[in-house]
């Protein structure tokens, strides 16, 4: 979600330090703790320019490998981490940076003592970090790789793969026509799956097979997930895939997007594999820990790609940190939101397509209640991140009859609870079971687990987001879409919900008078049903 | 696959029982009538009086109980606009559900127009002409028209006969004044739709409901043609109901009742019906009428029948109810059907070669093979704690043929077949009576070393021989191709079993020499 926690820098008062020099808009860091190293970048960003790298650095710090071990974070891992981030901190001080965002991904967040750490980076180095999930990372990425690969047929009129491999997991989401429909996080990290296979003790060879079937394990759960046979593109990220494109094109590679052709790519696979890491080690310069998962890396690409339509792998230069500039260069513009508004809709309606969703009935509902949210602008105070998740809610509200009609509300709420929709984090989604929970059947109740796990604002964002969604369900209670549009008028204290629509209207009629409750008892105020005059 | 379809009209509530094949053909073994009138006073006065649930709910329980004698799987039941319109339609509903145990759903005038019109399609030889279709109910007159499998337009009016019978039959024979009140009515109500209807254009009318079938017997009676068994495609035209409708505006109660071809429980409604129709027929400027004896209930049916063809193939296939219920689930949940049906395979020889140990029976050895077949579902929500999700659904996903500590023992082994051990604190397992738990404890203990024997899902090892000496339990495993990935996996998940058992584990694999392996070793 557009929703960073835009940060920003107090200045210790250095004694003798030069004043700041008065700049109108001074340039932005963004920081990248990962699993295998912490990074810097430092740039000129502005709504509407192109973004100027003034510096980037970076520092291996194998956070990954103590968490995925050991599931926390060691004591020189730390020490080293905090001296890493202290180094950061004087870089953005020379640049006078105010405006930061600060990140950390799956070591960190999987780490049993993160809290402690990411205390310990605030004390020492004034830096504030957040934790942020699989999907806020998908969403950062992707929009890294749409502005670098802008024009390009993978992001427009093709279908496509775009895949990082991490040290902890891999991100992988599908494009159809630039727009992201499914996501996900997936066990095929290069750090975790060397440790996981630590222990097996016998021949190299023995060992890459074993790592070989265990990618194609999880390569067939991804290939369940999404039609990954339907791309014809596939988009490469991380360190290690961009080691091999540096290796085969050398130095004509280009700087912005490397393209590699399927041939030749295979080929450096297979001569990577013959090699044991200290020759990796010796033969590529490389330290200790990049030699250690680049081959888990590569085969994991190389399987995923076999498993794509694609001839090539595109290698575009975009990461987690481009994408936090690019988040924090564009303003809070609305076409932004509408942005991505698109691409969190059609993840959910690929999810609703999975479930055999009711697409028309499921439509239909998501409009009314986006009418009925607009309608009621002046007495929801809700933002219109809210009225985007309403609308998932609403899209989605009936899946859980996939599992079974009976209570199906409350297995919509499990199933939302898991689910992974593009550019939604796990807190958004809390709020989006909810709200979809209570479509039907009870009100919140103080023994429902789920909604007593929410803190006190979101109850009350679920309150009033539900109240609408269950008037919106009850207007097209008979699945027919029979109401093609409404309008709230405020008479006497009371709403009066005029409805526009085709047909014999007694069914939703009744139907939003029963169902109007709960919205009566959120916003105090009654409603009252009626037919758009004028028309026949 | 049996299937009861109950229509709870107005008038009277219809069920037909049904055998349906996996093609979607099916055949009726049983047919139930009964007029309850539900709709007496309720079309009026808004509200289902108690007498009148009283008798809706002796006929469900009574039609409950003849399903049940068939043995039918499914129960598909529609409310129409008795229960629609009245303001404790939904009590009476709730309770239909909780004292007989069954969920009536209600459908709109739209819906039924939907539903009658598929079950003329398919019952009435149309020729792929546009045809319309009449249904004059107790409650509400339907009129659907479409060409072929496209349904185009539907009407729903509250012109049904005992809703006409209450507000304007005060007069017995029928006044001149009552039957203008009647018609102005009609007209009013249907003012301009008719004309749309025409307009749209129709080259058969179909008629059905109980109504339109007796006017159309005493239609035929008068014309001296004895009414043929069935009145199923036999044609009327309209200007024979024309005569009979003057004839019974023109009669009393203890006349029609003796008419040639009357059913004598119709004899006060059926005088509304005959006029309400005219008017229709008159205005639609319909010459030739078709009978059809199916309407909703066939609908209802050929609707459901639509929805699930693999549901239907699946009762072909796997008589059994549990068999079936598993398979559905799996198959829901787009399972990995070769691993599945592997690790079961799997798991119960391991649990038969062990059997002095655990001391199980049968009723175990079930439940371990289908919480083997649905281990992996829980992969559909999402791959990380799909194990988790297992349970989940399988709690919640409608297994039939379980008692529900079966249900709840099956979930659980499939729940515990990877990641953490049972734990008194984990809700489910923590709910369980002790023997339950320990049949958790010693299934799931199989069920994860199976899984990790198909680790790669390719069904590498294809047998296991279990011996046991000196508290050792050794399985030896034939293998065909290489299998270091389950060699791998499996030491990692012997503790549960070895707990259970009191014994140690181990595993190991030998390369079977197959007749292709045989073949290969020759050729080379």
């Amino acid at each position: 979600m557009p929703k960073p926690r835009k940060r920003t820098l107090t200045r210790k008062p250095a004694p003798g330090a030069p004043p700041p020099p008065p700049e109108p808009v001074r340039p932005v860091g963004v920081v990248d703790i990962g699993a295998s190293a912490v990074r810097l970048t430092v740039a000129d960003a502005r709504a509407g320019e192109a973004i100027q790298i003034l510096e980037e650095a970076s520092r291996g710090v194998l956070l990954g490998k103590d968490v995925f071990t050991h599931g926390r974070l060691g004591a020189a891992t730390i020490e080293a981490a905090l001296k890493t981030l202290e180094g950061f901190r004087r870089i953005m001080d020379t640049y006078g940076v105010v405006r930061y965002r600060a990140v950390a991904t799956s070591a960190v967040r999987e780490a049993q003592n993160h809290e402690t750490f990411l205390d310990r980076v605030r004390l020492r180095t004034g830096i504030d970090v957040e934790t942020i999930d699989g999907s806020e990372e998908n969403r950062l990425t992707y929009l890294a790789v749409r502005d670098r690969l802008r024009g390009h047929e993978a992001v427009s009129a093709a279908d496509a793969v775009l895949v990082e491999i991490g040290g902890g997991s891999a991100d992988i989401s599908f494009l159809r026509k630039g727009q992201p429909i499914y996501s996900g996080t997936y066990a095929l990290g290069s750090i975790r799956m060397r440790q996981n296979l630590a222990s097996w003790q016998s021949s190299r060879e023995q060992w890459v097979r074993l790592l070989r079937r265990h990618i194609h394990n999880v390569v067939g759960d991804i290939r369940r997930e999404m039609p990954l046979r339907e791309a014809t593109h596939f988009i490469a990220l991380g360190g290690d895939v961009r080691f091999a494109a540096e290796r085969i094109l050398g130095a004509e590679m280009p700087e912005d997007l490397a393209v590699l052709e399927k041939a030749p790519f295979l080929a450096f696979c297979e001569q990577l594999l013959a090699d044991e890491v200290e020759g990796l080690v010796e033969d590529y310069r490389l330290t200790q820990a990049d030699a250690e998962t680049l081959v888990p890396a590569l085969l994991a690409y190389r399987e995923l790609l076999a498993e794509t339509s694609a001839e090539r792998v595109l290698v575009p230069d975009a990461s987690l940190r481009a994408g936090l500039l690019l988040d924090l260069a564009r303003g809070d513009e609305s076409h932004e939101i509408e942005d991505f508004s698109r691409q969190v809709l059609a993840s959910a309606q690929a999810l609703g397509e999975k479930y055999r969703y009711d697409a028309s009935h499921a439509k239909n509902v998501a409009q009314l209640a986006t009418r009925l949210f607009d309608e009621l602008g002046s007495e929801h105070g809700l933002s219109p991140r809210d009225r985007l998740l309403l609308e998932v809610a609403a899209l989605l509200h009936d899946i859980g009859i996939y599992v079974n009609l009976r209570g199906h509300h409350k297995h919509t709420q499990y199933v939302l609870s898991v689910a992974e929709i593009f550019g939604l984090s796990r807190d958004d989604m809390a709020i989006v079971s909810n709200v979809a929970r209570y479509h039907r059947r009870a009100t919140p109740q103080k023994s429902h687990l789920p909604y007593m796990a929410l803190d006190s604002d979101a109850r009350v964002q679920v309150n009033k987001l539900a109240a609408i969604l269950r008037v919106a369900n009850a207007l097209d209670a008979d699945h027919l879409q029979k109401v093609k549009d409404l309008r709230v008028v405020v008479e006497n204290e009371a709403w009066a919900l005029e409805v526009e629509g085709a047909g014999d209207l007694t069914m939703e009629r009744l139907a939003t008078l029963a169902r109007s409750d709960f919205l009566t008892e959120v916003f105090g105020r009654k409603l009252s049903f009626r037919e758009a005059p004028g028309k026949p | 696959m049996k299937i009861a379809a109950i229509d709870l009209g107005s008038n009277s509530f219809h069920m037909i029982i049904v055998e349906v094949s996996a093609s979607g053909t099916f055949q009726v073994i049983d047919r139930e009538k009964e007029m309850v009138r539900l709709g007496a006073d309720t079309l009026s006065s808004g509200r289902l009086p108690a007498a009148a649930m009283k008798r809706g709910l002796a006929a469900l329980s009574k039609y409950k109980r003849l399903a049940q004698t068939h043995g039918v799987d499914k129960i598909l039941a529609v409310a129409t606009s008795a229960i629609r319109e009245a303001r404790n339609g939904e009590d009476f509903l709730e309770r239909v559900g909780r004292e007989i145990g069954f969920w009536p759903r209600v459908v709109s005038g739209e819906q039924e127009g939907r539903l009658i019109y598929l079950a003329a399609l398919h019952s009435v030889h149309l020729e792929g002409k546009r045809a319309l279709v009449i249904d004059l109910g107790g409650g509400s007159v339907e009129m659907a028209l479409g060409e072929g499998s496209r349904l185009e337009r539907v009407l729903s009016e509250k012109l049904g006969v005992l809703r006409m019978t209450e507000r304007f039959v005060k007069s017995d024979p029928l006044s001149a004044k009552d039957e203008g009140k009647l018609v102005a009515h009609v007209e009013e109500t249907l003012a301009g739709k008719l004309e749309k209807l025409r307009e749209a254009g129709f080259e058969r009318v179909v008629g059905s409901s109980g109504t339109i079938l007796a006017l159309a017997s005493l239609a035929l009676e008068e014309q001296g043609e004895k009414p043929p068994e069935t009145l199923h495609h036999a044609s009327v035209s309209a200007a024979a109901l024309r005569a009979v409708r003057k004839r019974l505006v023109a009669s009393q109660f203890r006349e029609r009742v003796k008419m040639a071809g009357m059913d004598e429980r119709r004899a006060d409604i059926i005088v509304a019906g005959a006029v309400v129709f005219d008017e229709i027929a008159r205005r639609l400027g319909v010459s030739e009428l078709t009978l059809s004896e199916w309407s909703l209930r066939e609908g209802i049916l050929l609707n459901y029948i639509h929805g699930h063809p693999r549901s239907l193939a699946r009762a072909e296939a796997y008589p059994d109810i549990r068999r079936r219920s598993v398979f559905d689930l799996a198959e829901r949940c787009l399972y990995d059907e070769p691993h599945a049906r592997h690790a079961a395979a799997l798991a119960v020889q391991v649990f038969d070669a062990t059997r002095r140990l655990h001391g199980l029976g049968d009723g175990e050895r079930v439940l371990l093979e289908n919480a083997a077949l649905l281990h992996d579902i829980g992969h559909h929500i999402s791959y990380p704690g799909h194990h988790r999700h297992t349970y989940y659904l399988i709690k919640n996903g409608d297994l039939r043929g379980f008692a529900p500590t079966e249900i709840e023992v099956i979930a659980n082994v499939a729940r515990y077949h990877r990641r953490g051990h049972p734990r008194r604190g984990h809700a489910g397992f923590g709910a369980l009576p002790k023997q339950a738990r320990r049949s958790v404890r010693v299934l799931a203990g199989i069920l994860r070393i199976v899984d990790a024997l198909d680790r790669s899902h390719r069904q590498v090892i294809r047998s296991v021989q279990v011996s046991e000496r000196g508290g050792v339990l050794r399985l030896r495993c034939a293998s065909e191709g290489n299998c270091d990935l389950e060699l791998w996996g499996v030491p990692r998940r012997t503790q549960l079993l070895e707990e259970a058992l009191g014994q140690s584990v181990r595993v190991e694999t030998f390369e079977r020499e197959t007749q292709t392996g045989v073949a290969r070793r020759a050729k080379a």
